[in-house]
């Protein structure tokens, strides 16, 4: 994967644009805007890590929206329109499985979602975020994170040098997992001595002063405020037009979606451009690019 | 407003915001304390131990040693250095399993888990031996751990929350969540007294976060 325009912005941009899209996502029921943040978030992860990776996710994901979208139908007998009677005489309505593909179309966007999160919201960028909020708990996860492949690496170096004073390779299943077990018995005593002597040599150099950096150096310049007011401007649109209702869908007895009308219009606007934003960016930043070699 | 996002069955939005406000006191009252930097490195090995645990395991199904890493950090730290190591285990080894809305649920169930694991193993109650510790891990993995994921999966999955969805989800995660019990038994058996023998040798040598 190759990091694009959006990954190269503040990390509180991205986390803002995440929490935001899953939020808007997880509130509306209305399929029109479900169905535009399914199909946003399936069209960014393909643009990022490539198409033949959204096939891989989707190999997973449609199976269970599908499952998701059948099983309201099943528990769910509420709705006016009867599709079918069920051997024990529940009706299946056509209200419950609309209910169902539009839960199953939010589960598969807020899924897509968190794929494409996934790249763009690498651990230290969220060490970098939370650090000040949350200094012990970043210490914790940047620490854990860094001793995961230090003790692999220990355990190899452990179970070598066991092999050369025992002189013979171990022989048979349980004389290998013998070996194995105690190379691992030795590591963990080793990472708990170990451990504390990092913790001496760090309060010896000022752990828990104030004024700690970040080991990435991000800083919030002009391209990142232009963003975060456009960011901001969009989901705003959105989320007032949500909270006055012009999202609003009611599944049962009738299907009964929000008049369509201006307000509308113009909230599903907003959430469409807010969406593909991170699109939007990437295509802005090509083409200025091309602008500039033009240019020369 | 209040109706809109109330009224409109947001079982997921709602039980995840749930699961995070449940999960702020513990997180804000372990910050306060402003932790030494000895008890965080300690910590962080734990953690380590169980994510690189859970990453050796990963081609077994469901055979994950999380859960014991977590109920012998309880039982040798203390409730809060359990909920605190089992929900950093959840959280980053998500990063390598990948995040999904199912994150906050596994890092309450490990948290929640070590949290007990902490008071019912505190000194002058249960003994920290092997078949307590199995017991209590089975128990705790099966029935906490197994129940919180599958109603987690039922609001996850299902639109609507019924007895009957709820009960369904049970039935098809069981067998699932018997084999994740009988991992944590059978890591707690095998690693449990050792690895608490271990964790009694630094308190004691380095006289740190004596629970």
């Amino acid at each position: 994967m190759r990091e694009d325009a959006f990954c190269a912005l503040h990390g509180a941009l991205s986390f803002g644009f995440y929490a935001a899209v899953l939020l808007i996502t997880m509130l509306v029921m209305h399929p029109a805007f479900l169905l535009v943040s399914l199909l946003s978030a399936a069209a960014y992860l393909a643009a990022l890590c490539g198409g033949r990776y959204l096939l891989r996710q989707l190999c997973w994901v449609l199976p269970l929206m599908a499952l998701t979208a059948l099983l309201n139908p099943l528990f769910n007998h509420r709705g006016m329109t009867v599709l079918f009677y069920l051997r024990n005489g529940n009706a299946v309505t056509w209200e419950a499985l609309a209910y169902g593909l539009a839960a199953a179309a939010m589960l598969g966007a807020v899924l897509l979602w968190f794929a494409s999160c996934n790249r763009v919201l690498t651990s230290d960028k969220l060490m970098a975020l939370f650090g000040r909020a949350l200094p012990a708990f970043s210490l914790l996860f940047s620490m854990a994170l860094r001793f995961v492949p230090r003790f692999s690496r220990q355990v190899r170096q452990v179970a070598a040098a066991q092999r050369a004073l025992g002189g013979e390779p171990p022989r048979g299943l349980s004389a290998r997992v013998r070996s194995g077990v105690r190379a691992l018995s030795v590591t963990v005593t080793w990472a708990l001595e170990n451990a504390v002597v990092t913790a001496d040599s760090m309060k010896s150099r000022g752990y828990g002063l104030p004024g700690r950096t970040a080991f990435a150096r991000q800083r919030f310049d002009g391209r990142d405020r232009r963003f975060a007011a456009l960011l901001l401007a969009l989901a705003l649109g959105a989320l007032a037009g949500l909270l006055t209702g012009q999202a609003a869908m009611t599944y049962y007895p009738v299907l009964a979606p929000a008049p369509w009308n201006a307000p509308g219009a113009l909230t599903l606007a907003c959430f469409v451009l807010f969406c593909n934003l991170p699109l939007l960016l990437n295509r802005k930043e090509a083409l200025t690019w091309r602008r500039l070699r033009s240019n020369i | 407003m209040g109706s809109l996002v109330w009224d409109n069955r947001k079982y997921y939005l709602v039980s995840m915001l749930v699961i995070v406000l449940a999960m702020l006191p513990f997180a804000l009252k372990f910050e306060r304390r402003r932790p030494q930097a000895r008890e965080l490195v300690i910590l962080a090995v734990m953690t380590a131990i169980g994510v690189a645990g859970r990453a050796a395991f990963a081609m077994v199904p469901q055979f994950k040693p999380m859960v014991a890493v977590v109920v012998i950090t309880g039982v040798a730290f203390g409730g809060e250095a359990g909920f605190v190591t089992g929900a950093a285990i959840a959280f980053l080894s998500n990063f390598l399993f990948g995040q999904g809305p199912w994150t906050p649920w596994q890092m309450f169930g490990f948290g929640v888990i070590g949290f007990l694991a902490g008071l019912l193993f505190a000194p002058g109650r249960l003994p920290a031996k092997r078949l307590p510790l199995c017991v209590f891990g089975g128990l705790a993995t099966l029935v906490i751990y197994g129940l919180l994921l599958d109603a987690a999966s039922v609001l996850m999955f299902s639109g609507a929350v019924t007895w009957a969805a709820l009960l369904t989800s049970c039935a098809s995660g069981f067998v699932f969540n018997v084999i994740h019990a009988a991992a944590t038994v059978v890591f707690l058996a095998l690693a449990g007294e050792p690895l608490l023998r271990k964790l009694d040798r630094i308190k004691t040598k380095y006289g740190i976060l004596e629970a």
